[in-house]
């Protein structure tokens, strides 16, 4: 029937050109968008024949105008698309770990599965750093770097036991002395065929910091147009809950239950909340605000306690370093290990505190949060400037022995920073030749250490728990699944947080030991598995599940924080701290004159001029001048438009109401 | 063109679709037949349907005829419409015919508290199920006859965040 239809279409229309062209036009879009009509099948296939042969049949009288040409441009455009779709189509099948984030997902919620994505995510940042790193690093190293050089031979005293266990696993020994550490890395300024690896290495240390800027940034400014476009509030939680909330992706039976099961629950949770919000304050209010300020100091003594616990091990570390001691395994790790247990144990005793101010949920979640990414920037801060300032101390004795000019002023400053660290006149230790690696090898151990742990305390906490619980159960009094030991929870925020402070060792670390990129791939991808199989094995869902879409920015603006914090040493060292009498910055005096020097020598001097003008005050200051006023106009812009966001959404709901009450 | 597949994807459908109907006919049977059809039954023993709680709503819905047959066609529709490429309209207009059980072009009621129950299998207090029905009617309606036409749905469902990631059956 609609082909007589398109013969009557033809009658009318067959004197006037342009009336056909509008017609084939319009056949396009029907073909262009049979798809998306929500017809049955028959009738698409239908009206797409009855049109595919009207556009057949009188292109052929148009083609020679400008119409043909449209119709080329039109299949290109449908490639492009075509190849768009395969392209996305690759990236999902490359994308790891889909299936088992699914399943997690479809046992424990988003929520759960969030920190997952996270962790996945993670692991793509690492990995890109990780190539930067070696491509342009640790591969040119290896091929051209001169391997004779003597600060890359083993001193003699220590080539005894170079394969000792105890050496590998204080990151000595041939370790030590190989690419791993910025003290193996070549000094000259240009290595085979015109490599410059000094530069390299400063290059590639900005580089990795300036990608994870970039990504992370990327990533927070895709969530929140993501948000933007959803963030009508909560004006529809029941609907969505009701309409959205099924999984059609399911197939699996007792997937399918769970599901149902947590639907039941995130919709009473609904309940409790839309109750809660018409409920006032309660009368214990006296009680509760003393309880809180309680919790406050707790948490606040126990904060100051990690520090010094922290601040302790590390100087602690270096008198016995300085008495030619460490010998034994504790002492040689003390520092890393004291870290590992503050950041392992605390967590725990800030849940017991918080769940004594009861918070709503949600808030104490956020609290919590707060709290530990205080404790571990805090213990993170405490170790670099202890180590730092042990390098200082160090660094500045040298110097008084070489009595050269400059050195007193250092020692001026550094003894100024840190007037923590005491002032003993020692002789420094062997390793404080080179601190850039020794920085390099405490923050390996310290990741290494903290792996360890982690797989540790799942092991223990998690699965021993659970074999625990589930066979000793039958044969005691109590019933274990729901009272005292219980299964393990997974605990979203403190495991993000986890992921993020050693993200925030990767950083520290990365200019020090360019490969610990590469080992952190290894570390999150090793925790991924184990941690997807000891959820799925011996965790139960947590009792509350809480919508993930919304913390999402949460993490990662708390990430962002991080990076901004872990740049400031590496950007204190690179400025303001003479390098060692090693690695590749060595007889410079700072590790920045790389770039001038490159300047001076391997630039042509026009360039050099140009450069030289660009970095005059005539220059910077207007385009500093210029920045802030961008800034400045945006801000304005972006203030202005969300006024207008709120005005508008006010206007809707408004509306709403009208309409509802005529 | 119809369907948001490729040929390969569509090939892959058409199998499954002959693999299902040797279920039901004997090859002789489905030889003679140039467009066979699929009952309901037949069609729900799919693992991709088989817990869904919709999974009879759904084969009504893309089905050809009244008791619920299905051809090939029926059923590609099905799952071009279930496809990550398929737009949000069209996902809710089909949503929204398969939450519509009486079939009136309105959801009441009576159809809130039978979805309701099928995705949480019958857990929640009458009371509690009331109060959901109660505030998913204030805030999808717009006109005040206590029923979500399909333009109320497509506006709640237009700014719903999971809505896209859910509606969506993987083949």
């Amino acid at each position: 029937d609609s082909d007589v239809e398109l013969i009557t279409d033809d009658d009318v229309s067959d004197n006037d050109p342009k009336e056909i062209l509008e017609k084939i036009q319009e056949q396009k879009d029907i073909i262009a968008n049979v798809r998306s009509r929500p017809w049955p099948m028959k009738k698409k296939l239908k009206v797409l024949e009855a049109a595919r042969r009207y556009v057949e049949k009188h292109e052929g009288r148009l083609s020679k105008s400008k119409e043909y040409s449209e119709a080329g441009k039109e299949t290109n455009f449908q490639a492009w698309r075509k190849l768009k779709r395969v392209v996305n189509n690759i990236g999902v099948a490359l994308t790891p770990w889909d299936m088992r984030i699914k399943r997690i997902e479809s046992y424990f919620g988003s929520g759960v599965a969030s920190y997952f994505i996270f962790l996945r995510w993670l692991v793509q940042i690492n990995v890109t750093m990780g190539i930067i790193t070696t491509a342009f690093l640790v591969v040119p190293e290896i091929l051209v770097g001169n391997d004779s050089a003597t600060y890359k031979q083993i001193p003699t005293s220590e080539k005894h036991d170079t394969w000792n266990l105890h050496t590998i696993w204080s990151l000595g020994g041939h370790l030590q002395h190989s690419v791993l550490f910025y003290g193996y890395y070549t000094n000259d300024r240009v290595v085979g065929n015109g490599y410059r690896i000094p530069l390299a290495y400063f290059l590639v240390g900005i580089a990795t910091f300036a990608y994870s800027f970039m990504a992370l940034l990327r990533k927070m400014a895709k969530n929140s147009r993501l948000n933007g476009n959803s963030s009508s509030e909560d004006d529809y939680t029941f609907s969505w809950r009701l309409f959205s909330s099924w999984d059609y992706t399911i197939g699996n039976q007792e997937t399918a239950e769970n599901k149902s099961a947590a639907i039941t629950t995130v919709l009473r949770e609904a309940i409790v909340e839309e109750q809660e919000k018409e409920k006032k304050e309660d009368s214990k209010r006296n009680l509760l605000i003393f309880l809180r300020i309680v919790a406050n100091i707790l948490v606040l003594l126990l904060l100051a306690g990690s520090l010094y616990s922290i601040q302790f091990a590390v100087s602690r570390a270096q008198e016995l370093e300085l008495e030619g001691g460490g010998s034994n395994f504790w002492e040689q790790n003390e520092v890393s290990i004291v870290v590992t247990a503050v950041t392992m144990i605390t967590p725990s005793l800030f849940e017991v505190i918080g769940s004594m101010e009861k918070y709503h949920p949600r808030n104490t979640l956020r609290i919590q949060l707060a709290r530990i990414l205080m404790l571990y920037l805090g213990n993170l801060y405490s170790l670099m400037i202890g180590l730092l300032g042990h390098v200082a101390e160090a660094t500045a004795q040298i110097h008084l022995e070489d009595t050269e000019l400059h050195s007193k002023d250092v020692n001026v400053s550094q003894g100024g920073e840190y007037k923590a660290m005491n002032n003993g006149s020692r002789s420094p230790g062997q390793r404080t030749e080179c601190w850039e690696t020794y920085v390099g090898q405490e923050l390996m151990k310290l990741s290494v250490i903290d792996l360890i742990s982690t797989l540790l305390t799942i092991l223990i906490v998690d699965f021993i728990r659970a074999l625990f619980v589930r066979y000793v159960n039958r044969c005691c009094c109590w019933d274990m699944e729901s009272q005292f030991p219980e299964y393990g929870e997974f605990k979203i925020a403190e495991n993000v947080l986890h992921l993020i402070y050693n993200q925030g060792i990767t950083w520290v670390g990365s200019f020090f030991c360019p490969v610990l990129p590469t080992i952190n791939v290894i570390k999150l991808t090793l925790m991924m598995y184990v941690r997807s199989w000891a959820v799925v094995t011996c965790n139960v869902p947590h009792q509350r599940v809480f919508r993930a879409s919304r913390s999402n920015n949460f993490y990662l603006s708390m990430l962002l924080f991080m990076l901004f914090l872990s740049l400031l040493p590496t950007v204190w060292v690179i400025v303001k701290h003479p390098p060692s009498s090693c690695g590749p910055f060595r007889n410079r005096e700072w590790m920045h004159t790389i770039v001038t020097e490159t300047l001076e020598k391997d630039v042509p001097s026009w360039l050099n001029e140009a450069l030289g003008y660009l970095t005059t005050p005539v220059v910077v200051l207007p385009a500093i001048l210029l920045l802030f006023m961008i800034i400045y106009y945006l801000q304005a812009v972006a203030r202005s438009s969300k006024e207008a966001n709120a005005r508008l959404k006010l206007q809707l709901h408004y509306e709403r109401k009208e309409g509802k009450k005529s | 063109e119809c369907t948001y597949f490729t040929m390969k994807e569509i090939k892959r459908l058409y199998k499954r679709f002959m693999e299902l109907s040797l279920l039901y006919y004997s090859p002789t049977e489905l030889k003679k037949m140039s467009r066979p059809t699929l009952p309901p039954h037949i069609i729900a023993t799919m693992a991709e349907l088989k817990v869904n709680p919709f999974a009879d709503r759904i084969i009504h819905v893309f089905s050809d005829d009244v008791n619920g047959c299905m051809t090939f066609e029926g059923f590609l529709n099905m799952f071009s419409v279930f496809n990550e490429q398929a737009p949000r309209d069209v996902k809710a207009f089909y949503a929204f015919r398969i939450y519509d059980f009486d079939g009136d072009q309105y959801l009441e009621h009576g159809d809130l508290l039978r979805t309701l129950e099928r995705i949480t299998r019958r857990s929640l207090k009458d009371e509690e199920a009331e109060l959901i029905i109660t505030k998913v009617l204030e805030e999808a309606e717009m006109d005040d006859d206590m029923k979500i036409s399909f333009m109320e749905f497509e506006h709640v469902l237009s700014r719903a965040p999971d809505f896209l990631s859910t509606f969506h059956i993987r083949v």
